[in-house]
């Protein structure tokens, strides 16, 4: 009888440990078009897209590269440098009545944004035409890639 | 902080070293080319250096203002800052030359600690003879035309663009803005959600953001 009893308590010891064991880690997209790739590369095909403050779950590890899970079930790698630990995304207005701290609220999308812009604009004006021209300017990583690879480079860094 | 500075540099060393093997040195040529001598337009309105310089004084006395505003505050104040930018040294509106140092640029963003930012990395060459380089908070990297004059080839540009990619990933310009802009910026954007139900407060938070501007912008007091 009481060798069933410590059986009971360390199987559910066990239990507890292996439900601790895969709760995922929960990790924030913090830039504007969070890219998921179907392999753990720039050169992966964008299988989804995650929204700014988009929580994801962790769901494994390799180098600069994390597999996440998203809410309505799509999975992929993304690289560690669009993820944070802080949480980017609170409902306005929930935040107060939730009694979160002043840093929490800082993060809560809020703030400087563009409708400050726009308010700033009016009053100091500056060539955001220019500005958005230089924004426009993007190159996929495959042609980085052919660029480098044109001169001889074979990258060893961050994007591994 | 010293082995994030570290490991900075040491990103900062292997960025040189990717593009250290490139073989192509005739495309700064070209687009120098393109670009006229270094003698004409732009120059003489004042230095891009005090600029630069501003963006990494306050690095050992502030030491957390950079993590404070989130991503998508940063990419707003490095718009403003680059837009404020280009008033003084007008962009240069090569679309070809353009093209060329966000190619060398991009490249090195992608093989470099933080590949990724929320709006990424943007390369322009402003239209000055002055020789400098200035990086806007969130990925906006400026380089005047007589800094590609200055560079000898593509492994100069490179060198000068990591430099400022190391900038940007170690948010030295966010470092300029007075810590108590920042504690005051953040209790009012912490109120926010709060004030929003009756208005909101745009015209306050509209002068912070003004003020962190000014304090990335303002001359290096050396």
């Amino acid at each position: 009888m009481r060798i069933g009893k410590t059986a009971t308590i360390l199987g559910l010891s066990l239990c507890l440990c292996g439900v601790l064991a895969l709760a995922a880690k929960v990790m924030n997209v913090q830039v504007r078009d969070g890219q998921i790739r179907d392999n753990p590369s720039f050169l992966g095909k964008i299988v989804s897209r995650a929204a700014y403050g988009q929580p994801v779950d962790v769901l494994q590890e390799q180098g600069d590269w994390l597999k996440v899970s998203l809410p309505g079930g799509a999975s992929g790698w993304m690289h560690r440098s669009a993820l944070t630990d802080k949480k980017l995304a609170l409902a306005s207005g929930s935040g107060a009545a939730e009694g979160v701290s002043g840093k929490e609220m800082a993060l809560a999308g809020k703030g400087f944004s563009a409708q400050v812009e726009a308010d700033y604009r009016r009053g100091h004006g500056g060539d955001y035409a220019a500005i958005d021209r230089m924004e426009r300017i993007t190159y996929d990583p495959a042609t980085l890639l052919a660029f480098l690879a044109q001169g001889g480079i074979k990258p060893q860094g961050g994007a591994r | 902080m010293r082995r994030r500075i570290l490991g900075l540099c040491g990103g900062a060393v292997l960025l040189l070293g990717i593009l250290a093997a490139c073989q192509d040195p005739g495309s700064i040529t070209r687009v120098l080319d393109a670009l006229g001598g270094p003698g004409g337009g732009g120059g003489n309105v004042g230095t891009v250096g005090s600029y630069a310089a501003s963006a990494v004084k306050g690095v050992t006395a502030i030491a957390h203002a950079s993590e404070e505003f989130t991503p998508e505050q940063e990419y707003y104040i490095g718009r403003s800052v680059g837009a404020s930018l280009l008033t003084k040294y007008p962009p240069v509106n090569d679309p070809r030359a353009n093209a060329y140092v966000n190619e060398v640029g991009q490249a090195l963003a992608m093989f470099s600690d933080m590949p990724q930012t929320y709006g990424g990395y943007h390369f322009l060459i402003m239209d000055s003879t002055d020789i400098n380089a200035f990086a806007a908070p969130g990925g906006l990297i400026f380089i005047t035309r007589g800094m590609l004059h200055c560079c000898a080839g593509e492994n100069a540009l490179a060198a000068v663009l990591a430099h400022e990619i190391g900038h940007v990933q170690n948010k030295d310009a966010l470092r300029a803005i007075k810590r108590s802009r920042v504690t005051e910026a953040l209790a009012v954007i912490g109120g926010e959600a709060v004030k929003q139900a009756s208005g909101g407060n745009l015209p306050q938070l509209t002068s912070l953001f003004t003020d962190c501007i000014g304090d990335i912008m303002a001359p290096s007091p050396s």
